[in-house]
């Protein structure tokens, strides 16, 4: 599924929408958590990223974690330098109310696990 | 080779990973494929973490080679009081600010180690912390064996095709195809067979140009054959050294006799370990790993005596000179930052020559008292030179040394300073060095450091025939079957050091050369 499409399904508020283009990618996973290292060593390439923090940190690792996109949640955003950092490296974000709870499961409802294949 | 460094900045918690992400910006722009840069970027995010959190300020020094990089992240924080404790997964000392972001999940050092081939830690409390990772990757991703990172270094354009290299190699791991040698590194245990076999200098360890001075103040790490090796008079040496700009000269021989000592320690307490096989040549430590496992619960777990020497040196700009490639690998991820510099007796040599004039401030000399001692301690078997290697593990496999307590064993007789780099025997140096004296020197009492591995022995990865068992089994029979249509003669024409390898190497597609004596009988 592309993360257009996602972005649709799940109501997601776009953060970076002069990055929209980038949602044209094919997403299958997705990954759940609010500890860098963890983030670093396990969100499957390519995939998006679910957590309440919002600062420059998260955007730095899901970049070198390759991932196509970072969804705060519980109504947590980045503020504007870190919107800025995340466009400046084509890392599109996204905000949502819903928990991570929520959130995952609706992932999970539309097909996206843990882990690619 | 490209060495790049980037400054970290402590305390800057709202933006960790910028000398990360210049890191990974540079291996971007030298095409390195994705998933070696995901393991990189773990590994030096991680360690500039840590920094940050920790320390007021370090340093990340990334070195990139041929099939490896490199890499040093050093600080002057507060140093790790305790390392296995670090090493555990969920153990943080991350303070409640880092934690407020999402670090200290524990995870960090744990994850670094996991990404790397090697990686080692040195720490000092008050000092600051040393974080070494090496990533080995190949450029083609197709290759099934695992890099060994031991080979020597391969000058094809002086090969006449003599095969003395081929037949010289202990673990058969060198072909030859068109007057081209090369090394098989799943093979390879970096010992310096090769190079004392070849006459025309085809096989050399891989070293630095020389220069004519060293960093002021290097403490230089060598045998003590090294002093009666270059000239007649080891003062002359030491002072010739100390213009050339070493501070400080430490024996090997010292970390060799601490190992022994443990060994011993080990033997007397556990009889099931006999025999205890002492890590003192880092050849035979591949060579056990790589060909004689079952022998891997035997062998002391210490570090071998130039890591030791490394670790204990931690902190101080280091010249280790070697005697064969299995050393100069053990030290070649200490070198990112450039602190240890790794050269042959030969580049010392000329270090050493073309000065001369009166011995001023000459190099101090420390060796711990009775290194020298000339018989082994009771209960010590020493066995040096491949054939008695080879045949001593051999041997052990088979359960025949049971009573022996303690195994020497050293790939070069006489020791490193009995490796081909050295122009001149052991016993001769031995007995420069003896007429020498001690001359109201401090030859003694440095306390021998044995540094306890971090790391498990690890079985090298044998290659298999084939990832699919059916098919592993139907190239064992090709291999089988061609074997038993050649001569048996071993004589190595055909680049391959015998007729079993010539027979494997042909099924599996690593060569194209063919029996030259096949229907004549095995005549030629």
């Amino acid at each position: 599924m592309t993360l257009a499409r996602i972005v649709e399904e799940l109501g997601l508020r776009r953060l970076t929408p002069e990055i929209a283009d980038r949602e044209a990618v094919e997403v299958g996973a997705a990954h759940a958590s609010d500890l860098l290292s963890d983030v670093l060593a396990r969100a499957p390439r390519g995939g998006l990223t679910l957590t309440i923090q919002a600062h420059l940190n998260v955007v730095a690792v899901a970049l070198h974690a390759e991932q196509a996109g970072v969804i705060f949640t519980s109504g947590m955003a980045p503020d504007e330098p870190v919107r800025a950092r995340a466009l400046a490296e084509g890392l599109p974000l996204y905000a949502t109310e819903d928990s991570t709870f929520d959130t995952s499961g609706r992932l999970f409802a539309l097909g996206l696990r843990g882990r690619h294949g | 080779m490209i060495s790049v460094s980037y400054p970290i900045l402590g305390g800057n918690l709202a933006e960790v990973g910028a000398a990360s992400r210049l890191l990974k910006e540079q291996l971007k722009r030298l095409g390195v494929q994705a998933d070696v840069m995901r393991r990189v970027m773990i590994a030096a995010y991680e360690a500039e973490a840590n920094v940050t959190i920790h320390a007021a300020r370090g340093t990340l020094f990334a070195r990139l080679s041929d099939g490896r990089i490199d890499m040093e992240i050093v600080d002057q924080g507060p140093g790790i009081p305790d390392v296995s404790l670090a090493l555990t997964e969920g153990w943080s000392t991350a303070p409640e600010a880092a934690r407020k972001l999402g670090f200290g999940a524990g995870m960090g050092l744990p994850n670094i180690r996991r990404s790397s081939d090697r990686f080692s830690l040195h720490t000092q409390v008050g000092k600051g912390t040393r974080v070494l990772s090496t990533i080995l990757f190949r450029a083609e991703a197709a290759s099934p064996v695992a890099a060994s990172g031991c080979a020597p270094l391969v000058r094809a354009e002086r090969c006449v095709a003599c095969l003395s290299c081929v037949h010289a190699c202990p673990t058969e791991a060198i072909r030859l195809c068109d007057a081209r040698p090369s090394v098989l590194e799943h093979l390879c245990v970096g010992c310096a067979s090769c190079v004392a076999a070849c006459r025309h200098g085809v096989f050399s360890v891989v070293a630095q140009a020389p220069e004519a001075t060293l960093p002021e103040g290097s403490v230089l790490v060598a045998p003590a054959g090294l002093l009666g090796g270059l000239e007649r008079d080891p003062e002359e040496v030491l002072a010739r050294l100390s213009r050339a700009g070493v501070g400080d000269l430490r024996v090997l021989e010292q970390w060799e006799a601490g190992i022994g000592e443990e060994a011993i320690r080990l033997a007397s307490s556990d009889e099931s370990l006999w025999p205890v096989i002492a890590p003192q040549c880092p050849a035979v430590t591949n060579l056990i790993l790589a060909s004689y496992p079952s022998l891997i619960p035997h062998l002391l777990a210490s570090l071998s005596p130039v890591e030791a020497a490394s670790r204990e040196l931690a902190t101080e700009q280091m010249v280790v000179v070697v005697g064969c490639p299995a050393q100069a690998a053990l030290l070649e991820g200490d070198g990112a930052s450039g602190r240890v510099l790794v050269r042959t007796p030969a580049d010392v040599a000329s270090l050493a020559s073309g000065r001369s004039g009166s011995p001023e401030g000459a190099v101090p000399l420390r060796a711990p008292a009775g290194w020298d001692a000339g018989d082994a301690p009771l209960g010590v078997v020493r066995a040096d030179g491949t054939r008695r290697v080879l045949k001593a593990l051999a041997a052990a496999e088979r359960g025949l040394l049971a009573d022996v307590a303690v195994l020497d064993l050293r790939l070069c007789d006489g020791g490193c300073a009995g490796s081909p780099l050295y122009a001149v025997d052991p016993a001769v140096t031995r007995l420069r060095l003896a007429r020498a004296g001690t001359n109201g020197r401090e030859w003694g009492a440095a306390t021998p450091g044995v540094v306890p591995r971090v790391e498990p022995y690890e079985r090298r990865r044998g290659v298999r025939l084939d990832d699919d068992m059916g098919r592993a089994m139907q190239k064992l029979k090709a291999i089988d079957e061609l074997g038993r249509t050649l001569p048996g003669r071993d004589c190595a024409v055909c680049g391959s050091p015998t007729c079993a390898s010539l027979a494997e190497d042909i099924v599996l597609g690593r060569t194209t050369a063919r029996c030259p004596f096949i229907g004549t009988g095995g005549r030629p």
